[in-house]
C-alpha cells in the first residue's frame, strides 16, 4: 500500500497544506520552551489529523491492454498494482500469471471483462484502444494512452507511468539503465550498414520512417532502406528492394520465412546481404515492441549490423 | 454458328486493334515500375559491369527486367483474360450482364484458403513434411491454399450441379443462390479467423485485395497448366453458349445438354479463377467490365465475345497493375484497388445508359 502525505504540485491527485502554529504568553525561555513543545505537539497532530489533509493514491487495479504496458509495470516495480494483463503479455515470466483481458487490437477486447476487474487506471495504446476512451470518460475511469512510437515517446512514458504509479525512482533508474545500455553501442559516424526489414512477402511489406522499428534500427547504427516512406508499414516494389541493395535484411520470425527462401528468390542474388548471407531471423516480439528492453534490443542490433 | 460477313470483318478489325493496343501495353509495363531501367541495356547489355577496384556491379536493368517484370507482366495477361474470360462465359451461360464467377463463392473459398494458411503459419510447417516441399518450390503456401479453397468451393457448386439432374430455370437459380450463400458462409468464416486471430495480418489484408507484389516465374508455371485446361473448356463450350440464347428449353430442343454445358461453365470457372486468384490476389470487376466493353463493340455473339473478352481483360489488368506499382513509387498500390475504382465510372456509365433508353 503506497499511501504517502506529500507535496505535489504536477500531478492532480492531491494537494495539502499545512496549518499556521499558534502562539502563546509565557515569559521568554519558558516562553520558548512552550512554544517549541507547542509546535511539535500540534506539528505531530497535523500530521495524524485527516481534517484537512488529502491523501494521494496511487492506483491499485491497474488494468494494461498491451504487453509493453505490461512489461513497462513489471519493470518499474508496480507489479502488485496491476490486476489484469493484456492476452498477449509473454515477458516477464510473472506477468503470464496475472488474469487476462483479451486480446491486443481491440477487435476482440471486451469493456465488460476490463471493468470486472474493477479497475482504477487503464493503461492503452493509441491507435488501438482509442475507442474506449468516451467509455472509460463516462465511467469515470481514468486512463493512460501509451502514444511510444519512438525511442523518446517511450522515454517519456516510463516517466509518465512511474510518476502515475508512485514509483519515481525505479522509474528513473530503469530510464538510467536503458539510456546507458543505448550508450554502449559501438557507432561508427561514417559508415550505417543499410538494413532492410521484411514484414512479410507477397506483396512485400517493410517498415516506413514512422515505425518504431526504424528508430531501432537508426540507434542501433544502421540505415533503414525505405526511411525515405513516410507510411508505417507500406506495400514495397521488388524492384526496389534489389536497387536498394541492403547489406543486412532482417526478418521477424513470427512471419516463418526461412533465409534459405530469401536466397532463392529470383533476382535477389545481386543483394549484397544475399551474397554475405547476412539475412537474420529475429524475436520480432523484442524488437518491434516500445517497451523496457529496447535496450537490449538496440544492443543485439548492433552486434548484428557490425559483425 | 458461323459469323456474316460483316460481322467478321468487324470482328476482325476489333482483333487486330485490341492485340495492337495488348501489345503496347506489355510495352509499357515493361518499361514502367518504380526504378528507371534502359530496356536496351537489360536485353543486350553485359551480365554485369566491371570497373576496376569495385566489385563487379550486376545489370540490374536486366535483373529486373527478366525477373521481375517480365513474369509480371505476363500473369497479368493472363489473368486478366481468364477472368474476362469466365465473365463473358457466365454471362452467356445466365443471360444476364451481371454475372461473373465470384457470384458463386470462389473467390470467397480462395480467400478462406488463403487466410486459412496465414493464420495457421503452414509456411513452417509445411515445408518440412516431404511431399509438399516439391509444391512449395514453386509456389508460396498461401497461394497454394487460396488455390485448394478456390478450386474446392468449385467442386462443392459442381457436385451440387451434378445432383440436380432437371434443366429447368429453377436448378440454375438454385445453384446460383446455393453459390452466394456459400460465398457468404467463406467470408464470414474468413472474417472469423481473422479477427480471433493473434497475429499481425497487415499481409493477408494486402493478399485480399489483390496484388501483383512478389509474384514472377513460380507463379506463372504454376498457374499455367490450370488456365490451358481452363482456357480449352471455355472455347470448346462457344458455339453451345449462343444456343442458350433464346432460354434453356429452346437450347435443349435444339440439342444442347444443358445439364453438361452448366458443368462445363462451373468447372471452367473455377479452374480460371483459381489461377487468376494465385496470379494476382482477389481481383474485382474485370470479369464485368471487360464482356461489356466488348459487347458494346460487337455484339453479344460468342464467338468474337470470347476471344475479345480475354484480349480485353488482359488489356484492363495490365493497365491496373502498371499504375498500380507506378503510381506511388517506390511503394505499391494492391492492382485490385485499381480495378475497383475503375468499377464505378464503368457501373454509372451502366446506369446512365439504361435510364436514356
Amino acid at each position: 500500500m503506497n499511501k504517502f502525505y506529500k507535496r505535489e504540485e504536477s500531478l492532480p491527485l492531491g494537494r495539502i497544506t499545512l496549518r499556521p502554529t499558534p502562539s502563546n504568553g509565557l515569559q521568554t525561555p519558558a516562553r520558548n520552551a512552550w512554544l517549541i513543545c507547542t509546535l511539535f505537539f500540534i506539528l505531530s497532530f497535523s500530521a495524524c489529523t485527516k481534517k484537512t489533509v488529502e491523501k494521494i493514491s496511487y492506483p491499485q487495479s491497474i488494468v494494461s491492454l498491451s504487453p509493453s504496458a505490461s512489461e513497462i509495470l513489471f519493470a518499474i516495480g508496480a507489479e502488485k498494482q496491476v490486476s489484469a494483463v493484456s492476452e498477449f503479455t509473454d515477458y516477464p515470466p510473472e506477468a503470464t500469471t496475472l488474469p487476462k483481458v483479451g486480446g491486443f487490437d481491440g477487435k476482440t477486447l471486451s469493456v465488460e471483462k476490463i471493468l470486472s476487474f474493477k479497475p482504477d487506471l487503464v493503461y492503452m495504446t493509441d491507435g488501438m484502444h482509442n475507442f474506449l476512451i468516451e467509455q472509460f470518460e463516462s465511467y469515470g475511469i481514468k486512463y493512460y494512452l501509451s502514444k511510444a512510437n519512438s525511442i523518446d515517446s517511450i522515454f517519456q512514458e516510463i516517466t509518465d507511468i512511474a510518476k502515475i504509479t508512485g514509483h519515481q525512482m525505479e522509474g528513473q533508474n530503469l530510464l538510467d539503465s536503458i539510456k546507458k545500455e543505448i550508450n554502449t553501442v559501438t557507432l561508427n559516424q561514417n559508415y550505417q550498414p543499410l538494413v532492410y526489414w521484411e514484414v512479410c512477402y507477397s506483396p512485400y511489406m517493410s517498415a516506413g520512417s514512422q515505425s518504431f522499428i526504424n528508430d531501432i534500427i537508426t540507434k542501433a547504427g544502421g540505415k533503414n532502406i525505405f526511411s525515405d516512406l513516410d507510411q508505417l508499414y507500406p506495400i514495397v516494389s521488388e524492384e526496389s528492394i534489389i536497387v536498394r541493395q541492403a547489406e543486412v535484411i532482417l526478418i521477424p520470425a513470427t512471419s516463418g520465412i526461412t533465409s534459405k527462401s530469401v536466397k532463392e528468390r529470383i533476382g535477389w542474388q545481386s543483394i549484397p546481404a544475399v551474397k554475405k548471407s547476412k539475412i537474420y531471423i529475429v524475436d520480432d516480439n523484442l524488437f518491434t515492441r516500445p517497451g523496457p528492453r529496447i535496450g537490449q534490443t538496440i544492443v543485439e542490433l548492433n552486434k548484428i549490423l557490425y559483425e | 454458328m458461323k459469323l456474316q460477313k460483316t460481322e467478321r470483318n468487324k470482328f476482325l478489325i476489333t482483333l487486330m486493334v485490341s492485340l495492337i493496343i495488348l501489345f503496347v501495353f506489355f510495352i509499357l509495363a515493361l518499361s514502367l515500375g518504380s526504378e528507371k531501367i534502359n530496356l536496351i541495356n537489360a536485353m543486350w547489355g553485359q551480365t554485369s559491369k566491371i570497373t576496376e577496384g569495385t566489385d563487379p556491379s550486376p545489370n540490374f536493368d536486366r535483373i529486373i527486367l527478366l525477373n521481375l517484370r517480365l513474369p509480371r507482366a505476363l500473369l497479368a495477361i493472363l489473368a486478366g483474360g481468364l477472368l474476362a474470360g469466365s465473365g463473358a462465359v457466365f454471362q452467356l451461360f445466365f443471360r444476364n450482364e451481371l454475372a461473373e464467377p465470384g457470384i458463386i463463392g470462389i473467390s470467397s473459398g480462395a480467400t478462406l484458403g488463403a487466410v486459412t494458411a496465414s493464420v495457421l503459419g503452414l509456411g513452417v510447417n509445411l515445408a518440412s513434411i516431404k511431399p509438399f516441399f516439391s509444391i512449395l518450390k514453386f509456389i508460396s503456401p498461401i497461394n497454394l491454399f487460396a488455390f485448394i479453397g478456390a478450386l474446392l468451393a468449385g467442386v462443392i457448386i459442381v457436385v451440387l450441379a451434378f445432383n440436380k439432374e432437371s434443366s429447368s430455370k429453377n436448378s440454375t437459380v438454385m445453384i446460383l443462390l446455393c453459390g452466394t450463400a456459400l460465398g457468404t458462409l467463406y467470408s464470414a468464416l474468413s472474417s472469423l479467423i481473422l479477427i480471433t486471430s493473434s497475429k499481425e495480418l497487415g499481409s493477408i489484408y494486402s493478399w485480399i485485395l489483390g496484388s501483383f507484389n512478389g509474384h514472377g516465374w513460380k507463379e506463372l508455371l504454376f498457374v499455367l497448366i490450370p488456365s490451358i485446361i481452363s482456357i480449352i473448356i471455355m472455347f470448346s463450350i462457344q458455339n453451345q453458349l449462343d444456343l442458350l440464347a433464346c432460354g434453356e428449353t429452346s437450347a435443349k430442343s435444339l440439342g444442347v445438354s444443358v445439364n453438361k454445358l452448366r458443368i462445363l461453365v462451373l468447372i471452367s470457372a473455377a479452374f480460371a479463377v483459381s489461377a487468376a486468384i494465385c496470379a494476382g490476389g482477389t481481383i474485382s470487376f474485370v470479369g464485368l467490365i471487360a464482356p461489356h466493353i466488348v459487347r458494346k463493340l460487337t455484339g453479344s455473339k460468342a464467338k468474337t465475345l470470347l476471344p475479345l473478352s480475354m484480349i480485353f481483360g488482359s488489356i484492363l489488368l495490365l493497365l491496373a497493375d502498371t499504375i498500380a506499382k507506378t503510381v506511388i513509387s517506390p511503394s505499391e498500390l494492391p492492382a485490385g484497388i485499381i480495378t475497383s475504382i475503375l468499377g464505378v465510372p464503368f457501373f454509372l456509365s451502366l446506369f446512365l445508359n439504361t435510364s436514356r433508353t
